[in-house]
């Protein structure tokens, strides 16, 4: 891919990947009452490791995930599975959704519950599947 | 029982830590197990043959009318009390035949679990539970066969027993099927209470014919006993076990079982008749042109197995010298396997013509071969003898002479079959032949074996009592009352039986000659690839060429639906999705509807981008070259994400958006990759391509305006909108749809996701690897 490599592109890439992979988190997170979510988010990230591959290499894009993107994949999905499971500790039926309402100061409610880790295994699955194959191509 | 079944099945489950502790001493401790489930049976001997049962029932499928239902009764204590005692000495003598093999932890496993079953489908009251534990001994066996697994052969024979009880099962689970719809019920204790079941209904019938299939298959009868020979390949403690001693007996047991359904049947003496005498008279023609004398007992047991069910389609009349028969053959059989594993063990050898001299080479094995094979030939005062003496009353009180002169052929060839087994001790010394140490296991455990065996006809007295309720389960009556006696003073029975056992002897002695007849129809190997002799109309050619027909069959269907053509395959999901859907789309009613929403919701940015939509489609079809074409399909997606957005659907327009900028992203790594980009199809392809293409518009086109038509009584997405917010806290409905009211659904995408990146991974790796290879 070293033909692609532009200093342009390079110094683009150097701002904007961070970026992309902070607004898909951000896409993650409101996901639940805005348009987003994990699917989105997901796509996201990979885009900004993407363009990582594309202005500089695979290696680096790999050095930067840190794990093996199949392992992600894996992560993921264990994550999505085991979102399931604490409905079931309360004999509802799997995968049913549970709430905590959180109070912060100044009068801020934070409601955390098993979708949002079910969200974040689909967020990682997907980041992970499309890395997979994204890197397969790229260092073929 | 249940406890004994769980703690068996425990110990399968830790054999392989057990086997990395304690290496071979595993053996010890499965023995100890074993021994101590032998004598919690035999303490239950005294109840049982009183007449009592002991029953326990487990919950487990009550929806479906199914438990785990156990009974003891006597025809059930009869098999578990063979099962664990030779369970106990087949673990001992494992000690000292296996060693300490590498897969030694496999072989306990295999071996405990096919126990498990075995027991469990001698206690089972409950057919499913029946079936399941019938199917669990073939797993096993198809383990225990291809334990040597670097041997083709072993493979082979692993595969055909595999497939040939597997395909009795089959036809067994519908047998039972059918048999709980004719009688309402999964339990056998309730059928059975039933009594005979009406001979004219269809449904007993077929029922009938298919649990003898089942049987059929199990116990190795005409025509599908090719198996059990060839299952030799399994090591020697294997072979003494399942496949003489219980598993094969479990065809025999279930016909037993069934007896008081089925016996009043008018098929049942005729075929069961047929069948056993069939099975019993090429068994005994079979045994004795072998060479090696694995094959040649195996052959005997076809044989005597044959024998049983022919005892069996007597009823009432057989039912004694049934048990009988069950009881010494597991015993005496089993005991002439282990010496032959001993043989081998010594010399390395197990056929006839390489061993010679044993009685001066290894005094000590020659022993213990004699005292087996007294016991096998069914010399006074064995129980071999007390049985057969009990079969000839049997069949000559009937003065049938087809029977008679079955039963007594029969007799001669599995008489014969362990007179030959004495052959080795005498005769001319083979030049290389030598001996070395045997464990102690390996003599202790035929020794005792066949001792009982040897002794059995003098405590034959006691045992009446066990016999009686094991005939009471078989005839499904009340306890009949048996005399047994070890000497019935000079009868023509014994006149017979002494008859059998001189001409036995006397074939044994003239084997050489009948050797070289076995080897002119090429009987003495297992069948070759190119079939001679009688291999070549015998029923495991028609098993092979039906195999191969199978193989065949599925590499054409693969070739035809899996052709690699990702054209064609795409042609094939269009062509289906057009005739399926289109017939019911032409088919609805609703086609046109009476209102088309208001032109007026369009306005002129939605005409642009449908006009960019149509001109970018036009022109990645016209392209010429390949980035032209990748533009075009980009305008095109980012277009239709446009489209999705301006009516209300961000989330879908979000990921339209990401799809196509990764598709692009992934065309690009590819694109010097692929091939040139020219234009191969005919203009007549391209054409029938066109069609095609704008006929599936169409009728997507006309779908999406029949299911605006179509209002459905109450809507679903009206119903998620609401509860968004109250019940998932969301208020992206699309979002709480993925991940709350959905999930399951998701959950199945995202796994779809990962096994196909797992796909892209696996094949690009191997591809890579390859090129690496080469280079």
């Amino acid at each position: 891919m070293s033909t692609l490599t532009s200093i342009i592109l390079r110094t683009a890439v150097r701002w904007i990947s961070p970026l992309l992979l902070l607004f898909s988190v951000f896409l993650l997170l409101r996901g639940h009452h805005e348009p987003g979510g994990g699917f989105s988010g997901g796509l996201i990230a990979a885009t900004g490791f993407a363009l990582l591959t594309f202005g500089y290499s695979v290696r680096t894009a790999q050095r930067v995930l840190r794990i093996e993107p199949l392992s992600l994949t894996a992560c993921g999905l264990v994550l999505a599975l085991l979102s399931g499971l604490p409905s079931l500790l309360t004999g509802q039926p799997f995968l049913t959704g549970l709430w905590i309402d959180i109070s912060l100061p100044g009068n801020v409610v934070l409601e955390l519950g098993t979708p949002l880790l079910f969200d974040v295994g689909v967020y990682l699955a997907v980041i992970g599947a499309t890395l997979t194959m994204l890197f397969e191509f790229a260092e073929e | 029982m249940l406890i004994g079944l769980l703690v068996l099945s425990v110990l399968a489950v830790i054999a392989p830590l057990g086997v990395r502790l304690l290496r071979r001493r595993f053996g010890y401790l499965a023995a100890l197990v074993s021994l101590v489930l032998l004598v919690w049976y035999a303490s239950l001997l005294p109840s049982i043959s009183r007449g009592d049962e002991r029953r326990e029932v487990l919950s487990w499928l009550p929806t479906l009318g199914s438990a785990v239902a156990l009974r003891l009764d006597g025809l059930a204590l009869l098999f578990a009390l063979l099962i664990t005692g030779i369970g106990t000495l087949v673990a001992l003598y494992t000690v000292g035949y296996l060693e300490d093999h590498p897969r030694l932890a496999r072989f306990w496993v295999s071996l405990l679990l096919f126990q498990t079953a075995m027991l469990g489908i001698v206690l089972a009251d409950d057919m499913i539970v029946l079936f399941v534990f019938w199917e669990l001994t073939s797993v096993a066996s198809f383990f225990l066969i291809g334990f040597a697994e670097e041997r083709a052969r072993a493979r082979m024979s692993a595969q055909q027993a595999f497939l040939v009880t597997a395909v009795g099962g089959l036809g067994l689970l519908v047998g039972l099927l059918l048999l709980a719809k004719q009688t309402g019920s999964f339990r056998l204790s309730e059928i059975l209470a039933q009594g005979p079941l009406p001979a004219g209904e269809i449904l007993v019938t077929s029922a009938f014919i298919l649990v003898l299939l089942g049987a059929a298959t199990k116990s190795a009868q005409v025509p599908f006993h090719f198996w059990l020979p060839n299952a030799m390949e399994a090591p020697t403690p294997v072979s003494a076990y399942l496949h003489s001693a219980t598993m094969v007996k479990a065809g025999v047991y279930l016909l037993a079982r069934l007896s008081p359904v089925f016996s009043a049947h008018p098929w049942w003496e005729p075929s069961l008749v047929a069948l056993g005498g069939l099975t019993a008279l090429a068994g005994a023609l079979l045994t004795v042109p072998q060479r090696d004398l694995k094959r040649l007992l195996a052959y005997s047991t076809v044989s005597a197995l044959g024998l049983l069910i022919l005892l069996l389609g007597l009823g009432e009349r057989g039912a004694k010298a049934f048990t009988l028969f069950v009881l010494a053959h597991a015993l005496y059989k089993g005991a002439a396997f282990l010496v032959a594993g001993a043989i081998e063990h010594a010399t390395g050898q197990r056929t006839l013509d390489t061993l010679g001299d044993l009685r001066r080479v290894t005094p000590l094995l020659a022993s213990t071969v004699a005292i087996v094979v007294l016991a096998a030939a069914g010399l006074p005062p064995s129980a071999g003898f007390v049985a057969k003496e009990t079969i000839l009353g049997v069949t000559l009180q009937q003065r049938l002479p087809p029977v008679v002169l079955l039963t007594s052929l029969a007799l001669i060839g599995q008489t014969a079959a362990a007179w030959l087994v004495l052959r080795p001790l005498f005769g001319r010394r083979p030049a290389h032949l030598h001996a070395h140490e045997l464990h102690w296991t390996l003599l202790a455990c035929p020794i005792l074996l066949g001792t009982t065996a040897l002794v059995g006809g003098i405590v034959a007295p006691a045992f009446a009592p066990l016999v009686s309720a094991v005939t009471a389960s078989v005839l499904g009556t009340t306890l009949p009352m048996y005399e047994l006696a070890f000497w019935h003073g000079v009868t023509v029975e014994l006149g017979v039986s002494m008859l059998i056992i001189v001409t036995a002897a006397a074939l044994a002695v003239a084997w050489p000659r009948l050797i070289r007849l076995g080897d002119r129809l090429a009987l003495t190997e297992p069948l070759a690839d190119r079939p001679r002799g009688l291999g070549r109309i015998g029923f495991e050619r028609l098993y092979h060429t039906g195999v191969a027909g199978i193989v065949r069959l599925g590499t054409q269907q693969t070739r035809l639906l899996q052709n690699g053509y990702l054209r064609i395959y795409i042609t094939t999901i269009v062509v289906t999705a057009l005739l399926l859907v289109g017939a019911t789309v032409l088919r609805t009613p609703y086609l046109w509807p009476s209102s088309l929403p208001s032109w007026s919701l369009v306005d002129v940015v939605d005409i642009l981008l449908v006009l960019i939509i149509l001109v970018s489609s036009l022109a990645a079809v016209r392209a010429t070259e390949r980035l032209a074409a990748i533009a075009a399909l980009g305008a095109l997606g980012f277009c239709l994400a446009l489209l999705y957005a301006r009516f209300g659907a961000p989330d879908l327009a979000i990921t339209q958006v990401l799809v196509d900028t990764l598709t692009v992203v992934l065309l690009v790594f590819a694109f010097y990759r692929l091939p040139r980009y020219a234009r191969l199809s005919s203009t007549r392809a391209r054409f029938r391509d066109a069609v095609l293409a704008a006929a599936f518009g169409a009728m997507m086109a006309a779908f999406a305006l029949a299911t605006q038509a179509f209002r459905y009584s109450e809507r679903i997405s009206a119903y998620f909108a609401e509860q968004a917010y109250p019940l998932a806290h969301g208020r992206n409905v699309v979002n709480v749809i993925l991940v709350d009211f959905r999930a399951l659904d998701t959950l199945g995408e995202i796994t779809v996701l990962a096994l196909a990146a797992l796909g892209v991974a696996a094949l690009l790796a191997r591809r890579s690897r390859r090129r690496e290879g080469s280079a």
